[in-house]
């Protein structure tokens, strides 16, 4: 049944990160003159009011208890959302690296005015997940009065996949004789193609369409990214000086220097099996939906270098990190207050609001989405602004 | 398995919408034979390399010293072309450190020489994602002449991984030598792979020297390219839209890429030496940057382009430092 219109099954969302992963991440060499943050205790500047986290004391207390709210994953309940009164949606391609097609939605204020000038939210999804998971945050930022593009990063869900993940299934005869040829060839197309590298570029890509949509203006762009989308994104901030405010849900990032990698042992050898045939050896990953991806991203995930990045943020960037302060996979909120802590040292307006008690995949529903959705509007509103 | 029913509508998203293929490869013929070396010293011999880089088939020139074998493994070098050149413009080098008992490996980046195009999908598939893995005969863009020189660095990365596979190759003694924009790869390899223990920089482009090491900010024609590309860029399907699309893309991409920044990362074990010409003024201040053994080495009266007898200076040059350092 060649080509059949399926059900998308897929990689249903898993927001989240593998330990392993993690394990994976550079880890950040003693930073030059700071000393290690060992509290959980933000003592940074508070560049909006974090009151609501109090008033909602009962409700992290009854989340991070009850048998009810318990998650290693996020559950497809957790995915869903009403939209308010008026926001509207829309399917949009945009492309990605000479050409790869990839998929967002769309989400409009209530009343939308293409003449008028919105700030663009960018929402990004974790590790092997799907923009589903997340789209809910899109339309709080709508509901919030901005435009936000909601994506599935290259050869997940709706996105196609590209250059590296098609392997000609004949000789390739093509010549530098011609810049372009059209055939029918077969291919073997590979789906969810972990790699942070792609990521950071679909989502490069993802700024540069919510820049050139009618009634969002260019200059006012934030980013809001999901769990591993929050590493790919403490990248992104010394990468692209474009953005202008950055939440980071659920994830950390302390400072580092550059460095190379290296490469022996088993995965050496799993690069071999990859040069010498197109494919090396798989591993599963994700949690609410578990698929293979490469046993390679572990080695090239690294190479976006997001240690390293921070230094590179301009002082026209705000970071504002969302961690949790029991989450299992990070080791808590530590990596946010490192991060933090070193962006504001370099002239970054930068703060830490921690979810109380919350576990990896607790901010996702319930009290932790609340007030993390609103938190993370209030950011964006304040350092973008509203309609003008 | 588990189905959920906000997927079931996913499924919609994959009805294929196919465009009429625009059939402009004429010629189907297998590729003429490699082109051997004009001149191959005594001892070595050539042949045509194959690996894969991230799903494209590259293509590499392979000089092997008849002393290399598996009992008795030599070091080996992955040579760097220059911006928009192809493995054939590093004979003389990959000869000259063949004849030196270096195993020399000359790439074709993606898209270039010898080496397989980058590949769009002309049409919709449909796909599965928990099927991680399907196979169809659809329209396929083959695109050529781009150039990523981050792509660059990882089609010199996986020549490195193919040198290793080689049996008479010792995996523990991998250098890494470029010309031109190569030789600014031959930073970034370094930089980002503690594999290659010594590299050579001839007469290298090091973009990024004397800039502020912060995001890239995009002046406003830039930025409206990169919206434009966004939003409008499929894969362009005829030769004059693909001479410009590359003219842009290879711009864009070349104006972000800032291997000096780089420098500070090549670990303090490895080894470096740029060889450049009178007038260049970026190899002192990137040796000044860093922290293991380096030196400078000068071709006199060389300008951008070395000639005939200062190319065969320094090819010596470079196999001198590489068996020097290995």
């Amino acid at each position: 049944m060649r080509h059949a219109v399926r059900t998308l099954a897929v990689v249903t969302a898993l927001v989240g990160i593998p330990a392993v992963a993690l394990a994976q991440t550079p880890a950040a060499p003693p930073a030059g003159g700071r000393s290690p943050v060992t509290s959980g205790e933000y003592t940074g500047p508070k560049h909006i009011p974090d009151a609501i986290v109090a008033q909602n004391a009962a409700g992290f207390a009854e989340q991070s208890s009850s048998e009810k709210w318990k998650r290693s994953a996020t559950l497809p309940e957790d995915w869903n959302y009403k939209l308010a009164p008026g926001v509207i949606t829309k399917q949009v391609s945009f492309y990605v690296d000479g050409g790869t097609r990839l998929q967002g939605k769309m989400f409009y204020p209530n009343g939308f005015d293409a003449k008028a000038s919105y700030p663009g939210i960018v929402v990004a999804h974790g590790i092997n997940a799907l923009a589903v998971g997340i789209e809910k945050y899109a339309a709080k930022f709508a509901e919030r009065g901005m435009v936000a593009i909601a994506f599935d990063y290259q050869s997940y869900g709706y996105s196609d996949s590209g250059a590296d993940e098609l392997l000609l299934l004949e000789p390739d005869t093509t010549t530098d004789a011609s810049v372009v040829s059209i055939k029918r060839a077969p291919v073997r197309v590979k789906r969810t193609n972990l790699n942070n590298v792609e990521e950071l570029k679909a989502f490069r890509a993802a700024i540069s369409f919510l820049q050139g949509e009618p009634g969002v203006d260019p200059d006012r762009i934030g980013s809001w990214s999901s769990s591993n989308g929050g590493t790919v994104s403490s990248a992104l901030i010394g990468v692209d000086g474009r953005l202008k405010a950055t939440v980071i849900h659920v994830m950390g990032q302390a400072p580092g220097q550059l460095r190379a990698f290296d490469l022996n042992g088993p995965a050496l050898d799993d690069a071999i099996v990859r040069v010498s045939t197109g494919q090396g050896a798989e591993t599963e990953a994700g949690f609410s939906f578990k698929t293979n991806v490469d046993n390679w991203y572990r080695s090239r995930s690294r190479d976006i270098q997001s240690a390293a990045m921070l230094e590179r943020t301009r002082p026209t960037e705000h970071v504002l990190f969302l961690p949790a302060e029991k989450d299992e996979l990070i080791g808590g909120n530590r990596s946010a207050l490192a991060g933090s802590a070193f962006l504001t040292e370099h002239g970054v307006t930068s703060q830490v609001i921690t979810f109380p008690g919350l576990t990896h995949f607790q901010p996702y529903s319930g009290t932790g989405f609340q007030v993390g959705s609103t938190l993370a509007a209030d950011w964006f509103a304040k350092f973008l602004g509203g309609k003008k | 398995m588990k189905s959920h029913s906000l997927l079931a509508l996913a499924g919609l998203a994959f009805a294929a919408c196919s465009t009429a293929p625009t059939p402009n490869v004429a010629n189907d013929a297998p590729r003429a034979a490699v082109a051997a070396p004009v001149s191959l010293p005594a001892n070595v011999s050539f042949s045509e390399a194959g690996w894969y880089s991230e799903q494209v088939k590259l293509s590499g020139r392979l000089f092997t010293p008849a002393s290399a074998s598996a009992s008795a493994k030599a070091p080996a070098v992955v040579l760097a072309p220059a911006y928009g050149e192809t493995a054939d413009t590093l004979d003389a080098y990959a000869a000259e450190l063949a004849a030196q008992g270096i195993v020399a490996l000359a790439v074709d980046y993606r898209g270039w020489g010898r080496s397989g195009a980058e590949l769009y999908l002309g049409e919709r598939v449909s796909t599965y994602d928990a099927q991680r893995f399907s196979e169809h005969t659809a329209d396929v863009i083959y695109r050529r002449g781009r150039i990523d020189p981050e792509q660059q660095v990882q089609d010199l990365r996986n020549a490195i991984t193919y040198l290793q596979s080689l049996p008479n190759v010792d995996r523990a003694k991998i250098g890494v030598a470029g010309l031109g924009l190569g030789g600014g790869h031959v930073i970034s390899v370094m930089a980002m792979d503690a594999r290659a223990k010594v590299g050579v920089a001839i007469t290298p482009d090091i973009p990024g020297q004397g800039e502020e090491e912060k995001s890239f900010v995009p002046d406003a024609k830039t930025q409206a390219e990169m919206i434009k590309l966004a939003r409008e860029g499929a894969p362009p399907r005829t030769a004059s839209a693909t001479k410009a699309r590359n003219e842009q893309e290879n711009r864009l991409m070349g104006g972000e890429y800032k291997p000096f920044w780089r420098l500070d990362a090549i670990p303090q074990t490895a080894a470096v030496r740029f060889i450049i010409a009178e007038n260049d003024t970026s190899a002192r201040p990137a040796a000044k940057e860093l922290k293991g053994a380096n030196d400078v080495k000068v071709i006199a009266k060389a300008g951008a382009k070395l000639d005939a007898a200062q190319t065969s200076e320094a090819a010596k040059l470079t196999a001198e430092w590489l068996k020097q350092k290995l």
